[in-house]
């Protein structure tokens, strides 16, 4: 097993793309607090949107960017065939999934951490910004730091899966960011349909739309659509990743290589 | 030392590779042949456990998965180009060496054995063929293994390289370690290879030592000229053996050895003008013994030309 996380962890070292992903991630959190500080007038809840770069509202750019580094865990040892390199050094199946998990697990969760930071100190440091008079409660924003930490790992879980699932990158890629943006848009949309309006409640329970309540400081005024609690959403939307491991493990484990 | 034993893999309802049993023994280089589409590379995936599929393969008594650190057992070169298209020469093998338990120092090593030293800090994206092989071969010699598994090494290589190449596994097999190398150059598996594994369509066709395999082809001969042909061609039937006119009139003569066919010509009192031993090539071998069982047949003409340098193996 240590043998498996050295391989997985010099893997994404030597990746130009991991290092890009997280100054970009960096660059995004920055930009977006700087924003704020400059702009904004502090009114309540725009300490957090600040942080978190708007990630309850659009969306989250450091959980696509997890994504793609999830994704490419185990997109390139298909796009390359280096799953034919990979293999032969770490024969047993299971460990080598295991490692990649735990590899991009921890990466996200630092990448995700070190935006938060960067965003923080821009909001402290900014001349005349005014973001931490928020008069927001501390327990709220820890929740929803927090909740950005987990968002952007099942991010990250979510694209490693659906590489592994597909064994075809670019259909992953597109997958992770049409689904969130259009697929469950177009499913909402269709609940004002007044023939659909009675599913309208149900459009809660859609994986990515739940998770965004991790980082959400309750429903936005004017929205019709109905939300779940933060931790009830990250349950549903960890659980979805959750489920697409799985069975991402059981057919890695069973799929020639 | 490579025991396989029962090796099958089915596709759908398509048999690729069907019962194959083998061992590769150490001190020697064994040569695995197959027309395209024989199940060559699939039998190589099969016993490094990328395919599943029916049988074992012990690498010195172990299954692959099994060894622990595996690339210090086995070196496999499956795939030429088989690397991130931006991650260095140097840091594709620094990854396998960090996963194996392989000193640092050990990747400029292999880069330096197989001359890539001096792009072994670019981006790999421009490699040809034969740097993306050199690249595999270095992969492969890694982690200094007692087992190379090598399917189709030379493709790509240019005339330098293939020279390098063979008596780099030459001298390998002779330090007592074990070579397993599936190649389609025949011409280059007949200076390679001591022993051969051959298949076609999945089954084992021959498993024997090169000189036999070449010797047990109707193209190996005695050839005789005589301008009593016809007369001593009766003399060596009576004796068993089998005659068979050539075109420019020479006799090809096969189940007797050369001193007989000459002390029957001497008991017949028919004059030689030319006594000598035909050796088959490895390709003439081997395309007789896998015709039966190719499996995308050209027509026979295409099926033996381009073997102009190999056919020099006639006039021995």
């Amino acid at each position: 097993m240590t043998d498996a996380l050295k391989y997985e962890w010099t893997r994404l070292r030597t990746l130009r793309s991991t290092w890009w992903l997280l100054g970009t991630s960096v660059a995004v959190s920055v930009l977006v607090a700087a924003l704020f500080a400059q702009f904004v007038d502090a009114p309540e809840g725009s300490l957090v949107l600040a942080l978190t770069g708007l990630a309850s509202q659009a969306i989250p750019i450091t959980g696509i960017l997890m994504g793609l580094v999830g994704a490419f865990a185990i997109g390139h040892e298909y796009r390359y065939g280096t799953i034919r390199v990979t293999l032969p050094v770490v024969p047993r199946r299971g460990a080598l999934l295991l490692a990649k998990v735990l590899v991009v697990a921890v990466w996200s969760v630092l990448v995700a951490a070190l935006s938060l930071a960067a965003a923080y100190l821009v909001a402290l440091l900014w001349p005349g910004s005014t973001l931490l008079d928020d008069p927001i409660s501390d327990d709220t924003v820890v929740r929803v730091l927090i909740g950005f930490v987990l968002l952007t790992l099942i991010y990250a879980m979510v694209g490693m899966a659906l590489a592994g699932l597909l064994r075809n990158l670019p259909g992953a890629i597109v997958l992770l960011i049409v689904w969130p943006l259009v697929v469950e848009n177009i499913l909402a949309a269709l609940t004002l349909i007044p023939a659909l309006n009675r599913f309208q409640d149900e459009t809660r329970f859609m994986p990515f739309y739940a998770g965004q309540q991790l980082v959400s400081t309750g429903p936005m005024e004017g929205n019709p659509f109905p939300v779940v609690g933060p931790w009830e959403g990250g349950a549903i939307f960890g659980g979805t990743a959750l489920v697409l491991l799985v069975l991402w493990a059981v057919l890695f484990r069973r799929r020639d290589a | 030392m490579i025991e396989a034993t029962g090796l099958t893999k089915r596709y759908g309802g398509k048999v690729a590779v069907d019962h194959l049993s083998f061992t590769v023994r150490p001190g020697a280089v064994t040569g695995f042949l197959g027309p395209n589409g024989a199940g060559k590379s699939t039998t190589m995936r099969l016993m490094l456990g990328l395919d599943h599929g029916e049988g074992q393969t012990l690498f010195d008594g172990k299954r692959y998965e099994e060894l622990r650190q595996p690339l210090r057992h086995v070196g496999a070169l499956l795939e030429a180009k088989a690397f991130h298209p931006t991650r260095s020469a140097r840091n594709h093998l620094r990854m396998m060496a960090a996963g194996s338990g392989v000193p640092r120092s050990r990747v400029d090593e292999v880069l330096e054995v197989v001359g890539l030293t001096s792009v072994a800090k670019a981006r790999p994206k421009g490699f040809s063929l034969g740097m993306g092989q050199r690249l595999g071969l270095a992969a492969a010699l890694l982690g200094q293994p007692d087992v190379l598994m090598l399917d189709e090494p030379a493709n790509g290589l240019d005339p330098q390289g293939i020279h390098w190449l063979r008596s780099f596994l030459r001298s390998y097999a002779a330090s007592g370690r074990t070579v397993f190398v599936s190649s389609h150059l025949l011409s280059e598996m007949q200076l390679m290879a001591d022993h051969l594994i051959v298949v076609g369509k999945g089954r084992m066709i021959a498993d024997t030592p090169v000189a036999d395999f070449v010797e047990a082809s109707s193209h190996s001969a005695v050839l005789v000229r005589s301008p009593g042909a016809a007369q001593l061609a009766e003399a060596l039937r009576a004796r068993g053996a089998t005659v068979a006119v050539e075109e420019d009139g020479a006799l090809a003569v096969t189940g007797v050895e050369q001193a007989l066919v000459g002390d029957t010509a001497f008991a017949a009192g028919v004059p030689l003008h030319e006594l000598s031993t035909r050796r088959a090539s490895l390709e003439e071998a081997f395309i007789e013994i896998t015709g039966q069982s190719e499996e995308f047949q050209g027509s026979p003409d295409a099926a033996v030309s381009g073997g102009g340098a190999t056919r020099a193996g006639e006039a021995r």
